[in-house]
């Protein structure tokens, strides 16, 4: 299966085209210079049922870490740097986002940090300094598929709720 | 072909609406289609649960719009419309829905019509009706405030928000929520789970069940009380309690 690039330019209906269409395994996301991103973006990529990879690189406001915590992994460029300020973060829920995905204290030291660099966001663990061309055709297989989704669910579930869900699943494999 | 097709899985039968052109929208017509198929199907000895669907993709999208524009309120009192959704109602036989994408409007009230909903991760529920100028007529204001509160049905009736699968499975709304896909599958699990139950039982529980939301406490506790004593009368009963006695598995007859 083929990975489709989409770029922040692209928006949501970038987004959308490439969960459609049934040729596409997954979604390399290219979230360079990422300012002011459309709320509706991060939204969208973390409700794919394809696995996406994120590359955030250039500098970058708080929205680079909404692409990366919606995103299945995320990589970071050496010359990545992310301003964090308080009307991006709220405006795109990353008081909820991140600690759902890292934890509350080390998404407490991404939030109160002002700036971070490449280590920093490496360290957090939101991203790591992989090839993102290479993790995305790692993951265009189905069974990965299956696991964004079985993971998107089991957030919003108990164990036993989250385990009938992927009962079902697994038939679909 | 016809706007709802009838499948049998031993005495599971599966309903799917099939009006893909329009969304599933609740024609006059597909209304009239869907009481009489649940109607035959109530009346069958052999069919012990129903499953209703839409399908994988949506369950359906509301009512025929178009349609409603055109009606005069005695046109509308005097359509098969009312009628079909009271037939609808009637029905005894236990009504699993297996809802995927939209479940809206009047496709919101068809689904919480029935006695469970396994949901897909992808279903949406919601009463849009005031954003037309309109208000739900087949019990959403009602159904959504018995289900979830009267300040739940509030949100949903006035604003019009929808509800997501999970969203509604937390608000009691959804019995089980599986991949899309698999959401008929899965309902015709439960309903099969249901099915194996004796079925006079089944039926009796379920009127019961409904009385909750018809009857003041007492007189629902007396209506159970009845529906025991007339267990208590039936052959089911006596093989129910002698299989489970035996360590085997029993064999109802419906008697």
């Amino acid at each position: 299966m083929e990975v489709r690039q989409v770029s922040l330019s692209d928006g949501v209906a970038g987004l959308r085209a490439a969960g459609r269409d049934p040729a596409v395994g997954a979604v390399l996301v290219d979230a360079t210079g990422a300012r002011e991103i459309d709320p509706a973006f991060p939204r969208r990529l973390e409700s794919l049922d394809t696995p996406t990879v994120a590359v955030v690189s250039g500098d970058c406001d708080a929205g680079a870490l909404a692409v990366l915590a919606a995103a299945t992994l995320g990589v970071v460029t050496d010359d990545v740097t992310v301003t964090v300020e308080h009307p991006t973060v709220l405006g795109l829920g990353l008081t909820w986002s991140l600690p759902a995905a890292l934890g509350a204290v080390p998404a407490r030291r991404l939030l109160f940090a002002a700036t971070l660099d490449a280590w920093a966001l490496r360290a957090s663990g939101l991203a790591h300094d992989g090839d993102p061309a290479a993790e995305a055709a790692r993951l265009a297989v189905p069974g990965a598929a299956l696991l964004v989704r079985s993971l998107r669910v089991a957030a919003r579930s108990t164990p036993a709720q989250a385990l009938a869900y992927d009962d079902e699943l697994r038939r679909l494999g | 072909m016809g706007k709802v097709t009838t499948s049998h899985d031993g005495a599971v039968a599966v309903l799917t609406l099939n009006s893909p052109d329009n969304r599933n929208a609740l024609s006059t017509d597909l209304l009239v289609e869907l009481a009489d198929a649940l109607e035959e199907l109530d009346a069958d000895d052999g069919v012990h649960a129903i499953v209703l669907t839409g399908g994988p993709s949506l369950f359906a999208s509301g009512a025929d719009v178009r349609q409603l524009r055109d009606l005069s309120p005695v046109e509308y009192a005097a359509s098969p419309r009312a009628t079909s959704w009271r037939r609808i109602g009637a029905v005894g036989t236990p009504v699993v829905a297996a809802v995927a994408g939209v479940a809206l409007g009047g496709g919101c009230e068809l689904a919480l019509a029935a006695d469970l909903v396994v949901a897909a991760d992808t279903a949406v529920f919601g009463q849009p009706e005031v954003r037309l100028g309109l208000v739900p007529g087949a019990g959403g204001t009602q159904r959504w405030a018995r289900a979830a509160g009267r300040y739940t049905a509030a949100g949903v009736v006035l604003t019009g928000r929808t509800v997501d699968a999970f969203e509604a499975r937390d608000l009691g709304l959804v019995h089980r929520i599986v991949p899309a896909q698999r959401v008929v599958a899965a309902a015709v699990t439960v309903a099969g789970q249901i099915a194996a139950n004796g079925p006079l039982a089944v039926r009796a529980a379920r009127a019961a069940v409904r009385r909750a939301e018809e009857l003041p406490l007492g007189a629902a506790m007396e209506f159970e009380r009845q529906q025991l004593l007339l267990m208590l009368t039936s052959d089911d009963h006596v093989e129910g309690i002698t299989a489970l006695l035996d360590k085997r598995a029993p064999r109802f007859t419906g008697r």
